[in-house]
């Protein structure tokens, strides 16, 4: 495999309006902080990186529907794959082209600032700069191949944008899915599945790891390896990996004769169609598992429209066939079912499994309004009344004297706001009390972000914790009640509360 | 020379080459006709390197056009709707021929004064006819050895054909080139073809020299003293038979002095052979093959 020079020459040659006009755009945009009087220099070389850094990102998508859109057409295919080059030296040159572009602008563009923040930038800010840019510069190879493998999925044009946006997204979706149903399973169960899983999405995890490096030119902080996530960075080695297998299938094995046919491979339209109309399904599912079909008979016959539309995009004719109506309500049957399954029996325990055990410190934030007759006002007035407070036991200690009582009374009102919500067929409508338990670990830095926050779960129902549980707990911490109407607004300790207003 | 061997390429299930053999000399013009959905431009696409043969090969000068990108540079491939890029130009079109083939800026600039083309033209803006003679300019410009047309020949006016006639008769002449073209205008093709092949059921039905071919099918028209059996020409390989009355027209082939001395032997009272021409041939060649499979 080699790059032939002729054809690389001819790829940058026939759109080089485009291609300068892209460079303008990169300069323009990244470097137009520095036209601000008095402006932090070094900030403005961090920004300018960060910028650069997005548009080459969004050039991993841009390029490959640029340069192997002739694919796609039969007219250009005959005049491109009579070309006297090997498939494989056409794949590698336009590979190399791409990745010359997105990674030249970047250059050109950081170097440009680095030398108009001349004197702003120390040593520490030096390596993380290239070590950004390097870690750029893979990760572009990586996003090119990945894209480039999902665009020649398809076999026109229009299909293969379209596989791109559903490819994009689709990691969003699972997230998306895998938050509905853990809140089934698990109850409000908050997790940050979307912002770690999106971490998990190739662009996701090349923009994160690029962002974190960038982001220490500014803080003015040493780079150190840490700052990289191995894990997130393995799954992008096993994405480009696996895109190296579909570009050969998909390229220098493709059949010519397969542009402007319905893209009908299976990772094209029958994968994406059936992925996204299954965990659709769940999601629906799982989010009105405390009602029968019949309620949001609408939410499902939109989302059977949908789907219709999409056969039709792919088959481009406006048919239903029959096969496809009964897939759809085979599936929508199976996952209601499935989820009602769940909920009836409790999701099977798990929403107990509260691993209380992990990192350092549980952390209890609680807060409840009151319509509970033991908190009752001392006159008919009308109130707004809030109780709320925060505690933290640390792991080792949860059952030493000092917390075991009230560690034990927590999670007893944990277990009957889990009882609770089964009770009320999963809707929180009426709830009236939350706590949200987290738990944290004593380290300074982790990849997610700057906090250790391990897990958190959050309950909410319509019980609350009785005086007698608030008064345990007021000895290890405050608790709060905050009383307001629409003249008034008091806080008070709970003893304070209970002597003026208890009944 | 083009040799192919037992070519097969089927689209899903449908078989459109079936072990399609054929072997043209360089110097030669090939003329490939067959009716509509035959597969000529398959053909022409898996001879250019377009489509993968399933199985078979083809070779030119001994290489395979579809393995060894060195010897796609010898072939040019004009197909019949041609591939240009928004706001092309013929001087930007140009570049790709100009890096990727052995590009003639001599031949190029000689052939832009014949097609009475710009290099400023935008070719989206022209005419069918117009962009059919820029591909042709390209075609001409990189020096091939292998020229395959695809109805490219279809669409030219008749001063722009006559003049593209003796362009490649020259380059037949000076470089041995050997040309393919497909067309479905035979009369055209008659002119300027020197062999030609008709494609049917994703094989070469017949193919071979044109002016032997053509001596080897003959009309006859003949007149009997009375009507006659068809049992009478028993023993004639006759691709069309019709008549009215006593007078008798068939088309049949074979060597004419066999075939006449057969007639004779039916004592008719007159005898005329005619020539077919090369869009006759075709058809009767055609009919006589739908005939067999008839009467399998």
């Amino acid at each position: 495999m080699k790059i032939d020079k002729n054809y690389f020459k001819y790829l940058l040659q026939s759109k080089k309006i485009a291609w300068l006009f892209c460079f303008v755009m990169y300069m323009a945009s990244s470097l137009s902080g520095y036209l601000s009087v008095g402006a932090n220099r070094l900030s403005i070389f961090s920004d300018s990186l960060f910028i650069a850094g997005t548009l080459s990102l969004i050039m991993t998508f841009v390029l490959p529907v640029v340069l192997f859109s002739f694919v796609h057409r039969k007219r250009s295919c005959d005049q491109y794959f009579s070309l006297p080059i090997k498939r494989k030296n056409m794949l590698f040159t336009t590979f190399a082209c791409m990745f010359f572009l997105t990674i030249g602008y970047y250059l050109a563009t950081s170097i440009i600032s680095a030398v108009l923040a001349f004197g702003t930038i120390h040593s520490i800010e030096l390596t993380s700069y290239i070590v950004s840019s390097t870690y750029l510069a893979i990760g572009c190879i990586a996003l090119l191949l990945i894209n480039s493998a999902i665009y020649l999925l398809a076999n026109n044009i229009f299909d293969g944008i379209v596989l791109l946006m559903a490819y994009f997204a689709i990691i969003g979706l699972v997230c998306v899915t895998c938050n509905t149903i853990f809140d089934t399973l698990l109850i409000s169960f908050f997790s940050d599945f979307i912002s770690n899983g999106l971490l998990f999405s190739p662009v996701g995890i090349v923009f994160s790891n690029f962002f974190h490096v960038v982001s220490l030119i500014q803080a003015e902080t040493p780079f150190t390896i840490s700052v990289f996530s191995i894990w997130h960075n393995i799954f992008l080695l096993i994405y480009a990996i696996v895109a190296c297998i579909l570009l050969k299938k998909h390229f220098i094995q493709r059949k010519t004769e397969r542009a402007e046919q319905p893209s009908n491979t299976f990772l094209a339209y029958p994968f994406i169609i059936n992925f996204y109309l299954i965990f659709c399904l769940f999601i629906i599912a799982f989010s009105t598992n405390y009602a029968s079909i019949g309620e949001f008979i609408i939410i499902y016959l939109m989302l059977f429209f949908i789907y219709i539309i999409a056969i039709f995009i792919y088959k481009r004719k406006l048919k239903l066939y029959w096969k496809n109506a009964l897939y759809y309500i085979i599936v929508a049957v199976v996952t209601s079912q499935l989820s009602h399954f769940i909920y009836a029996n409790k999701a099977f325990g798990l929403p107990y499994l509260y691993p209380t055990t992990s990192g350092d410190t549980i952390n209890y934030n609680y807060s409840t309004f009151v319509n509970d007759p033991q908190y009752n006002s001392a006159d008919d007035a009308y109130y707004d009344v809030s109780i709320y407070f925060h505690l933290s036991i640390p792991v080792v200690e949860r059952n030493d004297a000092k917390y075991k009582q009230v560690f034990t009374e927590l999670e007893s009102f944990r277990k009957k706001s889990i009882d609770a919500w089964f009770e009320n067929g999963g809707d929180l409508m009426n709830y009236t009390s939350t706590i949200a338990i987290q738990n944290t670990k004593d380290t300074s830095y982790t990849f997610q972000d700057s906090s250790s926050i391990l897990n958190t779960m959050s309950y909410t129902s319509d019980v609350s914790l009785s005086i007698d549980a608030l008064r345990k707990i007021d000895k290890l911490t405050t608790v709060k009640i905050n009383i307001s109407n629409e003249t008034n607004d008091k806080q008070y300790t709970l003893e304070q509360y209970i002597k003026e207003f208890k009944k | 020379m083009l040799k192919i061997d037992n070519l097969c390429k089927s689209f899903g299930d449908t078989k459109v080459l079936d072990k399609l053999n054929l072997e043209v000399e360089e110097g030669s013009i090939f003329g490939l006709v067959g009716i509509n959905g035959a597969g000529k431009s398959t053909l022409l696409r898996t001879i250019s390197g377009v489509y993968e043969p399933e199985q078979g090969c083809v070779l030119f000068n001994d290489s395979d056009t579809y393995e060894d990108e060195k010897i796609r540079k010898e072939i040019a491939f004009v197909s019949d709707e041609q591939y240009y890029p928004i706001g092309s130009t013929i001087h930007s079109v140009k570049l790709l021929y100009q890096s990727m083939y052995d590009f003639s800026e001599e031949k190029f600039q000689k052939y832009l004064k014949m097609f009475a083309l710009q290099e400023t033209d935008a070719i989206l803006n022209l005419s069918k006819g117009n962009k059919r003679r820029v591909a042709l300019l390209f075609a001409l410009s990189i020096n091939p050895k292998l020229l395959l047309l695809d109805e490219a020949y279809d669409g030219l006016e008749p001063l722009v054909r006559y003049k593209f006639k003796q362009v490649l008769a020259e380059l037949i002449e000076d470089e041995k080139i050997t040309v393919i073209i497909s067309s479905h205008n035979l009369k055209e093709l008659e002119d300027i073809c020197d062999s030609f092949g008709i494609l049917e059921d994703g094989k070469m039905m017949t193919y071979g020299d044109l002016s032997n071919s053509k001596e080897n099918v003959n009309k006859y028209q003949i007149v009997f003293d009375k009507e006659i059996d068809d049992d009478a020409f028993a023993g004639l390989d006759i691709l069309h038979k019709e008549h009215e009355g006593r007078v008798y027209k068939l088309v049949v082939k074979g060597s004419s002095e066999e075939v006449m001395l057969k007639i004779q032997q039916l004592h008719p009272l007159l005898v005329d052979m005619l020539q077919v021409n090369f869009e006759e041939l075709f058809i009767y060649e055609l009919e006589g093959r739908s005939k067999e499979n008839e009467n399998r």
